[in-house]
């Protein structure tokens, strides 16, 4: 299928994005079944959802309804959510246990794994009508998909072709989500942001190290994060997936002035009439205050002092996406450190005081580009060329790489296309 | 033919006389108005020293999970959270009309309180004169009454409408 002249990169660096790529339906039809059902790995949700045999969570994968459940052997399994006859939906509630999945419609019912159990009048009614002689149930099997886990984590594949999860995540990446997840996970519930802009520009916003402590105004006002902090920023060998990191209290005060001064951003303006929501128990050994990995195509999973998230990318056609945090602890957690992560998410999630402003600036990117042709984003900072990962903060080399990805698994690369 | 339907239930306990009762609605109708009209500064008067603020999911409270959008354990922590709106944080422009129901009232724990539970609907408008339905659901509240005066010892706002439209910056 010839995609359009004006909707590729005109650089083989991918300096320049298009902003149709925002807005073509086209493009993102073909996303759907390239990107959200192509050679990647999705995030589905954590096995702390799914504690005993027969539970079930329904998901979004992109646009398709996807159950994972655990099996009656305690294994994860998923399959899409329309029934093999006419297409319906299998199960119609979010979440529940279940020891089979029947279709409303005529009953049709699936085991745990997604296999076609029980039709109902199969043999006919009475000898009479039934299904063809030749109909076999093992024909009619739910859509199944691979699922793979680490630490609690499951993944999903549409594709039989992806590589091992392990393989796809990368080295650097799987350590991070290793110690994450090191314990089990507790649930303390989900917070659901649909901002109407395409999803694309929430992924290019995660990898986006540029723009934390310029529009974060809070962030910089009471020096949770700041680019002149010692951190780093970090892509797995393929450039798909990338981490931010950082630890406080490590600028000197002397640069960090100046280089906010010369940024026309103030500091410090602001005090706090309570400010218990900073107060921070430090956890992983690591020395680290944030990190937040961005997971291609539609996942980042958060550490920001205390508060711990994962955040999944669910599409609604070209214009919109939700949003959908799960917000979680540790088993272990006492109930003073439960408190702390609960009250740290004031600064995440729809109302959060860092996250409602990636919200707002999306809707703004997205109105704006609106009827833009042959036009395109600048992604220089830090640097253009090779996609590499750089020994300083300020950079989107990342979103380069999710770009290089992408245009991959769209069959869109340009010519000489950096990886 | 249809049983009459008694005003109360016998286990009911709120007698609450019509005094009281026409308080707390002027009360949780006033704190509407005042965010509407963006005096933010004396909503948050309204609120007791040590009350809470917080705004939860309705999926959350069915599912008895506690993790809240806004979450706010003091009076104080809400001024930082208004204080950030009007220095600090982005958020869309716009403005918000609150239409609310009639109070469900109930007595308190405590002489002079009361347990309320308001729905609501919070509508907004945005600088191109669209104005679309934002959120409904309920406030949980628990109020003190004394002499037509009136403080929130806690409010919870209960989110139906859970998919929060955008961002909620300003409080509900």
């Amino acid at each position: 299928m010839q995609i359009q002249s004006e909707l590729s990169f005109p650089k083989s660096d991918y300096s320049r994005v298009p902003y149709e790529l925002y807005h073509d339906p086209e493009i993102y039809r073909r996303e759907q079944k390239q990107i959200f059902q192509g050679r990647t790995w999705l995030y589905a949700g954590l096995e702390s959802e799914i504690p005993k045999p027969g539970d079930y969570r329904t998901t979004f994968i992109g646009d398709t309804s996807v159950v994972f459940n655990r099996g009656r052997d305690g294994k994860v399994y998923a399959f899409v959510n329309r029934c093999s006859h006419k297409g319906a939906l299998v199960c119609r509630n979010k979440a529940g246990n279940a020891k089979m999945h029947t279709c409303i419609y005529h009953r049709w019912s699936f085991d745990l794994q997604g296999n076609l159990a029980t039709v109902a009048f199969q043999k006919g009614i009475e000898g009479k009508g039934g299904m063809p002689p030749e109909f076999s149930r093992k024909d009619h099997n739910l859509q199944k998909l691979q699922v793979a886990t680490l630490n609690g984590v499951v993944f999903v594949s549409f594709s039989d072709g992806v590589e091992p999860l392990k393989e796809y995540l990368g080295e650097f990446i799987v350590g991070h989500l290793e110690r994450v997840f090191r314990e089990p996970t507790k649930i303390l519930g989900y917070q659901r942001q649909r901002v109407k802009g395409n999803w694309k520009l929430y992924t290019d916003n995660l990898r986006d190290n540029y723009h934390g402590p310029l529009l974060h105004e809070f962030q910089r006002t009471f020096g949770v994060s700041r680019s002149t902090h010692d951190g780093g920023s970090k892509m797995d060998p393929r450039h798909r997936h990338h981490l931010t990191y950082s630890t406080e209290g490590t600028d000197r005060a002397e640069v960090t002035k100046q280089s906010f001064a010369e940024a026309g951003a103030s500091l410090d303006r602001l005090n706090l009439a309570d400010s218990s929501m900073l107060d921070f128990r430090p956890e992983a050994n690591d020395g680290l205050t944030l990190a937040i990995c961005s997971f291609f195509p539609n996942a980042a999973f958060q550490r920001m002092r205390n508060s711990l998230a994962t955040r999944q990318v669910r599409t609604r056609g070209p214009n919109e996406f939700e949003l959908f945090w799960t917000f979680f602890g540790y088993e272990s957690d006492s109930a003073e450190m439960t408190e702390r992560r609960l009250k740290q998410a004031n600064m995440v999630g729809p109302s959060g005081y860092v996250s409602m402003e990636d919200g707002e600036v999306i809707e703004n990117v997205q109105l704006a580009t609106e009827a833009t042709y042959g036009r395109y984003s600048v992604i220089e900072v830090g640097g253009n060329g090779p996609i590499e990962d750089k020994p300083f903060r300020v950079n989107d080399v990342a979103i380069r790489g999710f770009w290089s990805y992408y245009a991959e698994l769209m069959e869109m690369e340009p010519p000489n296309a950096v990886r | 033919m249809p049983l009459a339907v008694k005003m109360q239930s016998p286990n009911s306990q709120s007698d609450v006389d019509a005094q009281t009762h026409f308080a707390v609605v002027k009360f949780v109708s006033r704190c509407a108005w005042l965010i509407d009209e963006n005096r933010l500064e004396e909503m948050l008067e309204m609120f007791a020293e040590s009350a809470t603020y917080q705004v939860l999911p309705l999926e959350n409270l069915q599912a008895g999970l506690p993790s809240a959008l806004m979450r706010c354990s003091s009076r104080n922590m809400l001024r930082d959270r208004i204080l950030g709106l009007r220095e600090a944080t982005v958020f869309n422009v716009h403005s918000d009309r609150h239409i609310l129901g009639w109070p469900q009232i109930d007595r308190g724990d405590v002489s002079g309180e009361y347990k309320v539970k308001t729905p609501f609907s919070c509508y907004q408008t945005d600088q191109e004169g669209v104005t679309a339905l934002f959120a409904v659901g309920f406030y949980d509240d628990i109020i003190r009454i004394n002499d037509d005066m009136g403080s929130f010892l806690s409010r919870t706002v209960i989110l139906d409408t859970y998919s929060v439209p955008s961002l909620i910056g300003v409080p509900l």
